[in-house]
């Protein structure tokens, strides 16, 4: 059953087609990689998803619920949860309290309760603080806690905005080019990482331009090109497809 | 002793209440203790400056409007229309919060010096309104007799009674400050100081967010003005100047943007500052401001770390080959 389901998204800035009806669905529990050449509108589908965008055309729907007038913020409530392709972490906030922002919707625990600082709101407090130290431990953080972000090396940053995207208990969560800028090493632990959450139930949408890593974790590719979707299907036919070796390589490529 | 002093989370703040329930003790007139009484208002205002500007990063450059608007409307219902002083007080916080909520509305379009413009203006309006509504608000003749604050049947006019009055107060919205910050709300003006789509993404209203800020601020600031109205016994227009906001401003910053603790020190410092530098007369200005450009300028941070480490390695670190 799909979980997160897009239906002919068009979404225009001026003149220029971003996306031109898109379609696709991710199942429940599935992994799916949306790739393409630089340009192509992956980012503007993630966010379009998200509600950062309104898309002029076509609907979102996750578990069947229209969503895609939401605001960003109700997109969040709902279950979805992102990271960004440029790292966009709070740098005046530690380590801790930046996974803690990201369990911001989950807090029940009003304003007086803060005041008076009661037992409750010591509790949930807690709770949270504890979630977020699980899931450093999770990516691989643990001892950075009171870190701040800035000082942390690029792929960890990476690995902080996955954990602050998963302490807003998602039901699906998208990640915008997980591995750009890492190593080998840091490129296997992502893999093991995206397949420990999938064993978990967590819906994963993610643009990658690492072949490496979209053939080890994904169910299913979607190629863009120029906003408009060339080709579907599992990684090993995505490979031979002839019109995504032309939309990467030009026309040449494909005679020799 | 010692296991109680283990067990008290926030020193700074003990610290703080400590040297200024002692303080008194040295100063030999009233007018003395009339000052502090002034900076631990100032204080209390800064509380909520430095939550809207040091930890949400929305700027309020007329801030001393909520000020006005706590004691003007404390004053005029007090004197004028004779209600109970402490429910007089209260309305005056309210209707403080009440302007606080409408000058959040430019903050959800407008950001950085768009919004500071925004807020000049806000305390330019009340300034204007304060100086030309004479029949409520005296204008520039002031407005006397505003009636003591009764607790129990205690007229409270003496002046060292209202320094500990407005000691505990400060001291209490310090704590109420620290909560906040430190709390998921306090977390979540962080964000939306930085990064607003990031924020936005996370599941954090900004509107909320931001209406929140200025709520508080403007309480604080009205508390502030409300206890200013009843203490001091007349309110005159020069309250209203912008110099003021400015002030609060400066103390908020110096105090280092986001530290509540820090704000205490620097409001009551600021606003001793010019009577402690008298004996410099006409250049006071100039000493002061040069020492502000000298805490705001020069990386504080960097030089203690640069001298921790100097220190560390030439005491405790001497038989340790450096790479």
């Amino acid at each position: 059953m799909a979980i997160l389901e897009i239906r002919n998204i068009t979404k225009r800035f001026g003149g220029i087609v971003a996306l031109q009806e898109v379609s696709l669905s991710v199942d429940k529990g599935g992994v799916v990689a949306i790739i393409g050449p630089n340009g192509s509108g992956k980012t503007t589908l993630l966010n379009v998803i998200t509600g950062v965008y309104v898309p002029e055309e076509g609907e979102v729907l996750l578990n069947g619920n229209c969503i895609q007038s939401l605001s960003p913020e109700k997109v969040c409530k709902v279950g979805i949860s992102r990271t960004f392709q440029n790292i966009r972490l709070f740098k005046k906030l530690t380590v801790l309290e930046n996974v803690m922002i990201g369990s911001h919707k989950l807090y029940k625990r009003g304003l007086t309760e803060i005041i008076i600082s009661t037992k409750g709101f010591k509790q949930e407090q807690e709770q949270h603080k504890k979630r977020a130290m699980e899931l450093l431990e999770f990516v691989g953080l643990k001892g950075k806690e009171g870190v701040k972000p800035e000082n942390l090396p690029y792929a960890s940053q990476r690995f902080l905005e996955i954990a602050r995207a998963l302490a807003s208990e998602p039901q699906v969560l998208l990640l915008d080019e997980p591995a750009a800028g890492m190593n080998a090493v840091e490129i296997e632990h992502l893999i093991e990482l995206i397949k420990k959450l999938s064993k978990t139930g967590i819906t994963i949408l993610l643009i990658e331009h690492i072949m490496g890593l979209v053939r080890e974790v994904t169910d299913s590719v979607v190629v863009l090109s120029y906003g408009e979707k060339i080709a579907e299907g599992n990684y090993e036919d995505i490979e031979k497809n002839t019109a995504v070796i032309e939309a990467y390589l030009g026309k040449g490529a494909i005679k020799c | 002793m010692k296991k109680y002093w283990y067990q008290i989370k926030s020193k700074p703040i003990v610290l703080f209440s400590l040297v200024f329930l002692i303080l008194p003790l040295f100063l030999n007139n009233d007018y003395a203790v009339y000052v502090a009484n002034r900076g631990l208002a100032n204080a209390t205002a800064v509380i909520g400056l430095i939550l809207l500007y040091g930890i949400a990063g929305q700027i309020s450059l007329g801030h001393v409007a909520f000020f006005a608007i706590g004691a003007y409307s404390t004053a005029i219902l007090s004197a004028t229309h004779s209600v109970p002083v402490p429910i007089a007080m209260m309305c005056g916080i309210l209707i403080s919060c009440i302007f606080g909520i409408f000058l959040s509305i430019p903050s959800f379009k407008l950001s950085g010096p768009f919004l500071s413009i925004c807020t000049v203006a806000f305390g330019e309006v009340i300034r204007q309104l304060v100086i030309n509504m004479e029949w409520l608000t005296g204008g520039p003749y002031g407005f006397y007799h505003i009636p003591k604050l009764v607790v129990f049947g205690y007229s409270i006019s003496d002046v060292h009674t209202w320094y500990y009055i407005l000691l505990a107060v400060a001291v209490l919205m310090a704590v109420v400050g620290n909560r906040i910050k430190h709390s998921h709300y306090g977390r979540a003006l962080y964000a939306i100081n930085e990064d607003e789509i990031a924020a936005e993404v996370m599941g954090i209203n900004i509107r909320r967010m931001k209406r929140f800020a200025f709520i508080c601020s403007s309480f604080f600031a009205g508390l502030a003005g409300v206890l200013y109205a009843h203490f001091a016994g007349y309110l005159s227009q020069d309250l209203v100047l912008s110099d003021n906001s400015y002030n609060l401003f400066t103390m908020a910053v110096l105090g280092g943007t986001d530290s509540i603790l820090g704000g205490l020190w620097t409001g009551v410092g600021l606003t001793a500052a010019p009577e402690i530098m008298r004996f410099l007369q006409v250049y006071y200005m100039l000493i002061l401001y040069f020492i502000v450009l000298l805490v705001v300028l020069v990386p504080w941070s960097k030089i203690t770390k640069d001298v921790k480490d100097i220190i560390n390695y030439k005491f405790l670190h001497k038989s340790k080959a450096v790479i």
